[in-house]
């Protein structure tokens, strides 16, 4: 049997694929690199034609005089390459990750990052340096970096928040960060309602990685308020860093007082991931106790070379899975379930999209229908077209909304409230002046009405001593008439 | 070597236009000035530095195309494919082989041509052209696709054809504008994609080259639709007509400007995957033979065919016809790209054109990520100006307050003034005059007088005026 698709320059995408990867000549050591798969999917795809050889007759047309099937293979429509070409896609157009780690300083946040991807991402002078310089830490810093594993490009945002915890008062601590994961749903929301999207991008935060400090004793107030915060914007990663503080014994009984916190705060982690296997494979091991590694090697009595902490009684292994979960943490993020991370924060921006338009729609109506005769059209019984929605979205300038937003914020909130109080003080400080000058009015009004009551009683006196002296008279002037009479 | 994305990080590279992305865009030689089929890529901040590396260790982002793979086998996939040509060219047929299975029944259509053109108004009736969409599942190797074939029955059947495109393009743009409806919703959560993805024009096997009413429908649909011409029952042109007609053909869609699908090559593709591509791209216009039916050839084996006195033309061999190459492009190996460039380069310009129509404007603003420095400071002169118009706003109102009290009370107290004052120098006046009256009644005591009027009545008593 000749087969059309064997003979000349017709190469399946795994063949195709099994070429590149084995002219690669690093990429034998790992157990998931692609030559295995490529075999996997081999067996798949014979397992897979001869399923279809059964299945043949259920929807393919047999005319009747021919019984014999010997160009299954010919007439498969190949639906099987379509997930492959899924694959090719996202491989070439490469992928953007965008994530955050937070939490109080010396926590080695910096060096998991670096332990992470396996390179210097984020100098560790660099926040050594400001704080040794007394320069204000600022509260967000962006650190981007293109990674290439296997001719697969990644382009990675990571978002650091230096001044977490810094402060005396951290009332506001995780503020910054709150607000930039919202931001990045907003800026994303705004250009996709643009006409013209060619230049739109992806900066949405898929992840948080919150550092919770070893100190055995549960979650601080300040650990609770931020994961609660965070926990309803991104995918929320607790992670217990330094864990070779811990015994096994302690590390276990952390993690349960850490789990009891944040299930007693209801906190949720990656809350937005919708499989549900993924979403308890991460609950069921999290918090993740993670191992930096410092920048070299460590021999190890066998010979083999590990990432770790060497200590005199032995090396803190980072990838090992029995001294912390960092080999797991790193095959959820990344190796396994990096998809559903990027796919939820999908899911979650339109939760995040919806409520955000329709505040600014009702915004819209009260604005319109205050300023506009017209504002039957924005009756609640009319029922808008997204198109009209669009359109009703398009009237209310950004710039506004964001200012508008920005009151809103908790800082400025805090600042108004604190900028009133103090008014409020000057207010009363006029209002007990205000007060005095009345009462001052009131007791000359008395002093005054005193006087003018005396002057009146001076009046009586007077004309009673007028009268008494008119009376006299009188019976003077009766005596004088008795006399002339 | 990848070296795409070292393209776009440094400064200098934003100002160029972004055509350096692909060569495909290098070939297309862009007519227009905008091209939505390369989108800029992300604007970085100029100030945060990009680093750059290559990784040797197993870090595992590399496993996420894997991750899609897996994905896509369990969500499956979807096509919408619209299928033009004039009657009788084995439309039907041909999406029944491409797919194996009987999607369209053939002369199904030819019953609702006649029933057009031969209705009440018969051969005067104009637009008689219908839209017809069939929807089916099919499942091959665990793969499921949901596959919408669109059909025009009664397109090219009239005497007067010179409005058979219209509703053919006005099925696709009412298929983006319901797309666009869905998308700008408030509450998006479904959204079907209905729009088409693949334009198979079927060009009858005339030897010729193209009619006026292929040129016009191509230059309608061709900005709006991937456009794959082929050659109906190319069994009935040799080899040498087939060459000619389509080189014909050819010369026809690069005169009129017209685009067909062409996929995108990208840098990092290898040699291989270029000339994979490369041999089916050459074969378009694909001269293509349709059949459903099972022949026995000449050596014994059975395939997919039609059967002449004198042999049989395969439809899966690639020497006798173009289906398998039609067939790899539409599914094995670009149906996700067709897909794609529909949603982000035709869908998108469409809806950029529609969207500007509608006076929405472009704020071009936001297509900046921001600096959270600049940004904070930004926030916070805001901030500190509102605080400073807030404050202001109150110590105004406040100070108008303050002096209104001020002045009621000044008044209040120039008043009491004023009253005590008349008062007192009412009752002073008051008490002089007794006096004076006292005096002389004493005076009068002495000396004999005569009498005095009586005295005016008694000063009513006031008091408490202010209260």
């Amino acid at each position: 049997m000749s087969s059309v698709e064997e003979i000349g320059f017709n190469i399946s995408p795994f063949e195709f694929l099994k070429k590149t990867i084995s002219s690669s000549p690093e990429v034998t050591s790992d157990n998931s690199t692609l030559p295995a798969k490529t075999e996997n999917q081999k067996c798949q795809e014979e397992t897979g034609s001869n399923k279809n050889e059964s299945e043949k007759n259920k929807y393919s047309i047999v005319s009747s005089n021919t019984k014999n099937i010997g160009s299954t293979n010919l007439s498969k429509m190949g639906l099987y390459h379509v997930p492959d070409q899924m694959m090719k896609l996202a491989h070439k157009n490469g992928a953007k990750f965008t994530f955050m780690v937070t939490g109080c300083s010396g926590t080695g946040k910096t060096t998991f990052i670096n332990t992470l991807f396996r390179e210097t991402i984020i100098p560790v002078e660099d926040e050594a340096y400001s704080r040794k310089r007394g320069i204000s830490l600022e509260p967000i810093k962006i650190y981007k970096a293109e990674l290439t594993e296997k001719e697969f490009c990644l382009k990675l945002t990571i978002i650091e928040t230096p001044a977490f915890g810094e402060s005396v008062n951290n009332q506001f601590s995780w503020s910054p960060a709150e607000k930039f994961i919202d931001e990045q749903f907003r800026l994303y929301l705004y250009q996709e309602e643009q006409p013209d999207r060619r230049n739109i991008f992806d900066s949405r935060v898929h992840c948080c990685f919150y550092f919770i400090p070893p100190t055995g004793k549960g979650l601080s107030k300040l650990d609770i308020a931020t994961m609660k915060s965070i926990s309803q914007r991104t995918n929320l990663i607790p992670v217990i860093s330094r864990s070779d503080t811990f015994t096994k014994v302690g590390l276990l009984s952390f993690k349960e007082l850490v789990k009891k916190d944040l299930r007693r705060e209801n906190i949720k982690v990656c809350d937005f991931i919708l499989d549900q296997s993924v979403h308890e494979k991460i609950n069921e091991t999290m918090p993740f106790a993670v191992i930096g590694a410092s920048s070299e090697l460590h021999q190890m009595p066998d010979g083999a070379k590990v990432r770790g902490r060497r200590y005199d009684w032995g090396v803190a292994e980072t990838d090992n899975p029995s001294h912390c979960d960092f080999s797991l943490l790193s095959e959820i993020v990344m190796g396994q379930n990096m998809l559903d991370l990027i796919l939820s924060t999908e899911s979650h921006y339109e939760n995040y999209r919806k409520n955000c338009l329709i505040d600014r729609f009702n915004a819209i109506k009260i604005l319109e229908s205050s300023t506009n005769e017209e504002h039957a059209q924005y009756s609640s019984g009319h029922q808008y077209n997204g198109l009209e929605e669009l359109q009703v979205f398009h009237k209310y300038k950004l710039k506004d909304l964001e200012a508008k937003i920005q009151e809103t914020d908790t800082l400025y909130r805090a600042k108004e409230r604190e900028a009133k109080s103090k008014f409020s003080q000057i207010v009363q400080l006029q209002e007990r002046r205000f007060k005095e000058w009345k009462r001052g009015l009131i007791d000359r009004q008395e002093k005054y009405n005193k006087e003018i009551e005396n002057l009146h009683l001076k009046i009586i006196h007077i004309q009673d001593e007028i009268q008494l002296l008119e009376s006299g008279n009188e019976a003077l002037e009766s005596s004088y008439k008795s006399l002339s009479l | 070597m990848n070296y795409a994305p070292s393209l776009w990080n440094h400064g200098s590279i934003f100002s160029l236009p972004i055509i350096l992305f692909t060569n495909r865009a290098l070939l297309d030689a862009i007519p227009e000035q905008t091209d939505y089929s390369n989108p800029v890529k992300d604007n970085f901040q100029q100030d945060i530095k990009i680093i750059k590396r290559k990784l040797n260790g197993y870090v595992g982002f590399a496993n996420l195309p894997k991750q899609w793979h897996r994905k896509s086998v369990r969500r499956g996939s979807f096509l919408n494919i619209m299928v033009a040509g004039a009657s009788g060219l084995g439309k039907a047929t041909l999406i029944n082989t491409l797919f194996n299975r009987e999607i369209l029944t053939p002369g199904f259509n030819e019953e609702d041509e006649e029933d057009a053109v031969d209705g009440p108004n018969g051969l005067h009736k104009k637009n008689v052209v219908k839209i017809k969409t069939t929807e089916s599942t099919l499942e091959e190797d665990g793969v499921k696709l949901k596959l919408s074939v669109i059909t025009t029955p009664g397109f090219g059947g009239s005497v007067n054809n010179s409005d058979s495109w219209k509703p053919i393009v006005d099925e696709i743009n009412q298929r983006f504008d319901k797309y666009l409806e869905a998308e700008s919703r408030i509450n998006r959560s479904t959204i079907e994609d209905q729009r088409i993805h693949a334009f198979l024009y079927f060009i009858e096997p005339t030897g010729h080259s193209l009619n006026a009413l292929d040129i016009t429908l191509m230059k309608q649909i061709h900005e709006k639709c991937n456009l794959i011409p082929v050659i109906a029952k190319s069994d009935t042109l040799t080899d040498e007509e087939i060459y000619d007609f389509k080189q014909r053909i050819l010369n026809d869609i690069k005169f009129q400007n017209i685009k067909t699908f062409k996929p995108l090559d990208y840098d990092n593709d290898d040699d291989e995957t270029l000339s994979y591509t490369k041999q089916i791209m050459e074969k378009l216009p694909f001269a293509v033979v349709g059949s459903t039916s099972e022949v026995r050839t000449a050596d014994g084996r059975v395939v997919r065919g039609r059967s002449y006195p004198w042999g049989v033309i395969e439809v899966d061999n690639e020497q006798h016809c173009d289906f398998i190459k039609l067939r790899q492009l539409l599914i094995k190996r670009f149906l996700e790209e067709l897909k794609e460039h529909t949603a982000n380069v035709l869908y998108e310009k469409y809806r950029a054109e529609k969207l500007s129509r509608m006076g929405i404007e472009q704020d071009q603003s936001v297509f900046r990520e921001f600096d959270p420095l600049a940004r904070q400071a930004e926030e916070k002169a805001l901030h500190e100006a509102k605080l400073a118009k807030m404050e202001a706003e109150m110590k105004s109102v406040f100070q108008e307050k303050v002096s209104e009290k001020e002045k009621k009370l000044q008044r209040s107290e120039a008043d009491l003034f004023s009253r005590h004052k008349e008062m007192k120098d009412k009752l002073t006046k008051q008490i002089k005059l007794l006096e004076d009256k006292k005096i002389q009644l004493e005076k009068q005591k002495l000396l004999p007088q005569e009498p005095t009027p009586a005295p005016a009545p008694a000063q009513k008593s006031r008091k408490g005026f202010l209260r």
